[in-house]
């Protein structure tokens, strides 16, 4: 069958004050009615650039290339700009990454979607309208036809998305281009997002191009998948040949870095790639990939490298035979954890830290007219925190987690409830005490270091406000925490701006444990950072844990991430704990049906999987608003009567394990 | 401590942008309104500050025999009085490198007062928030309602005017635009996380304020700095030249337009040099601005 | 939206009061009025005698009071210099200045808006060059001089305009140009800049996806978006151009609030002056109201459900 798009030797340049920028050089897709192509790689690796440069929608004095692009009988190199006009929003359709911005503020849903139609279709605004109803019932929305009045911003980010794919899918296109369609949403969200896609694509028969990062949503939703690296495409083929037999060490690399659920033992070394991406503005005069790859043999650095055919749209740029390149060089993963430490953790010791009954509540006007209302961002949150624990705070945006770690930290003085370190209240501490016990990472290694200042006087400071030791003294420090934690020495008079993400959480974390703290809180440490990247710095936090004997607070949405490192995991949901329990518990036989949907929707890359129907309701609701009872009810698909009137309370289900849901009190034991 | 070779650190050259000053110095470089403003700003510094050395003439000395003579390049003109005399036979070069004196002095004095005052308030609202901050906003609209230029005038001439009496007037109307740029920007970098970061290893509020979030205000602060100086220059030309800034005999550009706009019709020369004389710097002033918001701006990470 | 609107009138009553509180002060605190009306050879006797008939030996608070309380019934009292109730000389010059600043605020909007958005559809391109310059300039140039340069040129090297006066429209076109000017760097610079902003944006590249063409995205998508902010900032513009209609006034003779303002202060007429700066301010102060109350009604993001 010939392709609906095809695509050949596709460049783009882009023009840059400093020089040219080649972000795409000579790749060649092609998708057909039906198919769904994924194309995966990392942030810069120009996958989001090539299908803008598709939709003839690049950016302004960017130089687009090819020697083929035709979209079923129309030359998209030769189209005029009307002629591309009116292919877009038309036969080729495209979402984008960011719900909460790309509807246009001042005009309804209604005019939003209808426009299109009449633009392209020439109907009539009634049949047009009757159409969007159609459209956004289909994509799950009720009260279809009173949306219509309503404006973005009246709606949330996953009921934004919806409407997005609704729109876009007005004119009936043949090509649907979904750029990061889930990465803005929460992991619930983004199931029902992805299952939406897939059905309606199977049901209109179009044909799909989805652009990721993440390797879960590709390996659930494509049939073929391209690997994107520093522009190049390095491998093609089916999802399955893709993700059960990787070619080239760079696909290897990126599987062996994620988490796979119940294939990894916890505190065991992720794979992880080395390095970073090379900037495009170098002059290549050999593999992309060469200075990064395990792999590695002379030639790799002098000779230019083709896409070879292996096997019957099989491709990979590899110098290396098949063979030579699948050959495992790893040996079996290393524990980095130190087993003794942490597994047993004594549950009857004094807490290191606790939260007891802390509460926060703001004051939110929830606009410019109203009277302001009460939110409660964490709700009577008791925890404690045992020496050698991890323990990992999980919950969707909007949930309290980063709240909570804010109490924890001092940065936030609860609204009532105590918090406290070795049983002493922490509100009646200096900053200088607590912050001798008590460190924190923070999610964006972007903002969390000091733009001024050196990297060198950055891990310094804390020694300086305590005063430990002269200058000299310090320096040594610095320089020893700074080679721990794999920062070379020389980079100890530059400046944040110069370093990469990666390089900048390794600042953060050599700042927090340069004062030798006993307890680590992690606000998101790896969710800024690629999945090579990730896997380095988690791999880091592992180490140091059982090397300095921390304890470690971690706050995630990222159940791989969890799973991978915590002892015991704390489940919040609107400000509340629904369940709390050992890792091993919440993963083999959760309790809550929160907790169920959660891991239910963790998407690892396992090729024959479906995307998993979480049975959830669509929206979180708004926390000024929450709903009465158990507020997890309108989402519930167990809820009964009893649970829309009394809140069920947190209470032991097994020694080890709390739950707050009336069923699971209803039977106890039950579920064993 | 030791190292384990699981975490290969990122390669070496692994460097992926300058030192901040180097990218300042790269930017000034290629920045042709800011070389062209800093350079005019410079020279009429220099005047100001040496002006009786520079000053071929007295700026005061009356020769009513050399009324009125024409710049050099008119006919009549001669090499003596290069820009020509004025009705008094004053040499209107002289009076042109005083009045820079004028300009310079009150415009920075002016601007360095709103300053204080505009980043003190800017600061304590922006970290503080609450009461603080309302309080700040509210002061603020009601310096904005104030009609500046008016109260100005009739605060200058009924407390009697002189050089400092203008500095303290403008100085005080002048402070709201400091405190609006350094209030918002005390509020976002508030919100970042290396303040949070400071926080827990043990910072107190001063610290906090003078060691993470000055030094990232400095560079707003000084765009902001040049731009109100401009303003300020004009403002005292303009109360000059109406008369209730600057009083003669002292050479100030405002008064010097002013009283050649008796003869501007026969000798426009003596309200051409003084105003191009002040458009030059007011514009070199604002280029120096510009230049330096221009240059200091932060790139977008991709 | 009401409410809305309510609150925000009393907040900016509280600010007329505070302003109203600031101008009576810093004008009797800057020079003693009793010697001001007396004029410069009075004898200290005479000095006193003035001192005690305009109730000038009075506490500050007390001479507040009164002035503040006869204002809120529309008595701003007598002017000490023309020797009339200085509300009348307010409304008599008015017309002049209100003219004045609606034409100059014309000007500013067209040029400003125009010059903006043109320049933005291109960023680096000429236009924008030649807007920028042009607003670099302008923010450079003094007004009076601009004013005295017009008038030189246009007034006699080329007599087109009439140079002072204020009888016919004509008289108005030069002075409207200097005064309206002033304000175009700061709209050109601000509409350059929401335009900018706005088209680079995620919905725009929606609009784009959808396959509209050029026109339709600029006009329907992006203008009502990048315009929002200029709205309030016109309306403060408005406030400021009769502030600086002193200067205009007074270079082209237009017998004005501007001209009102200045010969009161040349006359130490303290009443006089007390009353246009606090009409001014209660003026801008209106303006502001009016700009925030418009930019909620355009924005569907601050109504209410």
């Amino acid at each position: 069958m010939k392709p609906l798009l095809e695509v050949k030797d596709l460049s783009v340049t882009l023009k840059l004050a400093e020089g040219d920028l080649t972000a795409v050089s000579g790749i060649s897709l092609s998708v057909a009615k039906g198919e769904t192509l994924g194309i995966v790689g990392e942030s810069g690796s120009g996958k989001s650039i090539s299908s803008l440069a598709v939709m003839d929608l690049l950016p302004k004095g960017t130089i687009r290339k090819a020697t083929t692009m035709r979209f079923g009988e129309t030359d998209l190199l030769s189209a005029t700009p009307s002629q591309m006009a009116s292919l877009r929003g038309n036969k080729i359709a495209m979402i984008f990454q960011e719900p909460m911005t790309s509807l246009n503020p001042v005009y309804t849903i209604g005019r939003q979607m209808t426009e299109l139609m009449t633009l392209h279709k020439g109907v009539s605004k009634k049949v047009a309208t009757d159409r969007a109803v159609e459209l956004l019932e289909k994509v799950g929305i009720t009260a279809a036809r009173s949306r219509l009045s309503q404006y973005p911003h009246q709606l949330s980010g996953g009921l934004r998305q919806r409407v997005m794919i609704a729109m876009m899918l007005m004119c009936e296109p043949e090509l649907i281009i979904a750029d990061e369609p889930t990465t803005a949403l929460d992991v619930t969200i983004q199931a029902q997002i992805l299952n939406l896609l897939r059905e309606l694509q199977q049901e209109m028969n179009m044909a799909m191009i989805i652009i990721t990062h993440d390797l879960g949503v590709v390996a659930r939703v494509s049939d073929k998948v391209s690997v994107m690296y520093a522009g190049q495409i390095v491998e093609t083929g089916s999802v399955e040949e893709v993700f059960r037999h990787p070619v080239h060490p760079y696909t290897q690399g990126l599987l062996e870095s994620i988490p796979v659920s119940g294939e990894i033992n916890p505190g065991e070394e992720l794979g992880s790639i080395p390095g970073l991406v090379p900037s495009l503005k170098t002059n290549f005069k050999g593999c992309r990939f060469a200075n990064r790859c395990s792999k590695v043999i002379e030639i790799c650095h002098n000779t230019l490298v083709d896409l070879n055919e292996i096997s019957s749209g099989r491709l990979t740029r590899c110098l290396l035979s098949e063979a030579e390149a699948r050959a495992k060089l790893k040996e079996e993963p290393k524990v980095l954890s130190d087993h003794v430490y942490g597994s047993r953790v004594d549950m009857t010791s004094a807490p290191v830290m606790s939260a007891d009954n802390a509460q926060c509540v703001f004051q939110i006007k929830p606009n410019m007219f109203a009277p302001k209302k009460p939110l409660r961002a964490v709700d009577n949150i008791s925890i404690d925190l045992r020496k050698g624990e991890v323990v990992a705070v999980v919950g969707e945006s909007g949930c309290g987690k980063s709240t909570l770690a804010r109490m924890l930290l001092g940065l936030q003085s609860p609204t009532s409830g105590t918090i406290s370190l070795d049983g002493e209240d922490v509100s009646e501490m200096s900053n200088v005490e607590k912050s001798k016990r008590v460190q924190s990472i923070f999610q964006d290694p972007y903002s969390s270091l000091n733009p001024r200042r050196t990297i060198g006087e950055i891990i310094r400071r804390p020694l300086q406000l305590h005063g430990s030791g002269t200058t000299e003294e310090q320096k040594e420090q610095v320089e020893a925490i700074m080679e721990r934690v794999g920062i070379p020495r020389r980079l100890y008079h530059n400046y944040p701006n110069q370093l990469s993400g990666g390089q900048r959480q390794r600042v953060a974390i050599a700042r927090a444990l340069v004062l030798k703290p006993e307890i680590v809180i992690c606000d998101e440490p790896t969710s800024a950072l690629d999945v090579s990247v990730q896997a380095q710095i988690l791999n880091l936090l592992l180490e140091l844990r059982s090397e300095l004997r921390l304890t470690y607070l971690l706050i995630t949405h990222d159940m791989a991430v969890v799973e991978h490192i915590a002892t015991r995991v704390v489940v919040m949901y609107l400000g509340r704990v629904v369940e709390i329990a050992d890792a091993r518990d919440i993963f083999q036989n959760p309790q809550h049906p929160y907790t169920k949907a959660l891991l239910s929707s963790v998407l690892t890359p396992e090729p024959d999987a479906d995307v998993p129907d979480t049975q959830l309701g669509t929206s979180y609701p708004n926390p000024i608003d929450p709903p009465s009872g158990c507020t997890f009810h309108p989402r519930c698909p167990l809820a009964t009567q009893v649970c829309k009137e009394r809140a069920p309370v947190l209470s032991k289900f097994n020694p080890t394990t709390e739950v707050a849901c009336h069923l699971v009190e209803a039977a106890p034991m039950a579920a064993e | 401590m030791t190292t384990t070779a699981t975490n290969t650190p990122e390669m070496v050259g692994d460097i992926i942008d300058l030192t901040p000053k180097e990218r300042l110095i790269k930017k000034a470089k290629v920045h042709r309104g800011l070389q062209f403003g800093a350079t005019v700003v410079v020279i009429m510094t220099i005047l100001a500050i040496f002006a009786p050395l520079i000053a071929p003439h007295s700026p005061y000395e009356q020769d009513l025999a050399n009324r009125l003579v024409p710049p050099v390049w008119a006919d009549g003109g001669s090499w003596t009085y290069i820009f020509g005399t004025d009705q008094l036979g004053r040499d209107y070069l002289s009076r042109l490198i005083y009045g820079a004196r004028v300009s310079m002095g009150v415009g920075f004095g002016a601007a360095a007062l709103g300053c204080a005052i505009g980043v003190t308030i800017g600061l304590s609202a922006g970290y503080l928030g609450g009461f603080a901050d309302r309080s700040a906003s509210f002061l603020l609209t009601c310096q904005l309602a104030l009609p500046s230029l008016l109260l100005a005038m009739a605060l200058v001439f009924f407390v009697g005017s002189s050089i400092p009496t203008l500095i303290v007037v403008l100085g005080c109307l002048h402070w709201s635009y400091y405190m609006v740029v350094v209030r918002t920007m005390t509020r976002q970098i508030r919100a970042l996380e290396y303040v949070s970061a400071a926080q827990t290893i043990g910072s107190t509020d001063r610290q906090i304020l003078f060691y993470e979030i000055l030094p990232n205000l400095f560079n707003q602060i000084i765009v902001v700095f040049s731009l109100e100086m401009a303003v300020v220059i004009i403002h005292e030309a303009s109360l000059s030249f109406l008369g209730v800034g600057v009083q003669p005999p002292t050479a100030s550009w405002g008064l010097m337009i002013a009283e050649g706009k008796e003869a501007m019709y026969f000798k426009p020369y003596l309200v051409v040099i003084p105003g191009t004389a002040l458009f030059l710097l007011v514009l070199a002033v604002n280029l120096l601005g510009d230049g330096i918001r221009d240059i200091t701006a932060p790139e977008s990470r991709n | 939206m009401l409410k809305f609107i309510l609150r925000r009138l009393g907040m900016g009553l509280l600010v007329a009061l505070t302003v109203s509180l600031a101008t009576f002060l810093m004008l009797n605190l800057a020079a003693d009025p009793a010697s001001m009306v007396a004029g410069e050879d009075a004898s200290p006797e005479a000095i006193e005698q003035i001192r005690v008939q305009y109730g000038f030996d009075r506490p500050l608070a007390v001479r507040y009071v009164e002035w503040i309380s006869r204002v809120a019934v529309g008595d701003f009292g007598d002017s000490y210099y023309w020797k009339r109730p200085v509300l009348d000389l307010f409304l008599e010059r008015a017309p002049v200045t209100l003219t004045l600043a609606f034409s100059a605020l014309t000007i500013t909007v067209i040029v400003g808006l125009l010059l903006g958005v043109t320049a933005a559809l291109k960023p680096n391109g000429w236009l924008d060059r030649f807007a920028l310059s042009l607003g670099t300039v302008a923010q450079a140039v003094p007004n009076f001089w601009l004013g005295l340069m017009m008038i030189i040129l246009l007034g006699v090297m080329f007599p087109i305009f009439p140079v002072s006066g204020d009888t016919s429209w004509k008289h108005f076109v030069l002075p409207s140009f200097v005064l309206g000017m002033s304000a175009v760097p700061q709209v050109l610079r601000l509409t350059r800049a929401g335009m900018i902003d706005v088209l680079g944006s995620d919905y725009i590249r929606t609009a784009r996806a959808k396959g509209f063409g050029p026109g339709r995205i600029l006009f329907q998508h992006a203008l009502r978006n990048a315009l929002l902010p200029v709205v309030s900032v016109v309306a403060i513009q408005l406030g400021y151009k009769l502030g600086g209609s002193v200067i205009t006034e007074s270079v082209f003779a237009l017998n004005g609030l501007g001209r009102l303002a200045y010969e009161s202060i040349l006359g130490a007429d303290i009443p006089t002056v007390q009353m246009l700066v606090f009409m001014f301010a209660l003026i801008f102060i209106v303006l502001t109201v009016a700009g925030d109350v418009l930019n909620a009604w355009l924005d569907p993001r601050m109504r209410v459900e």
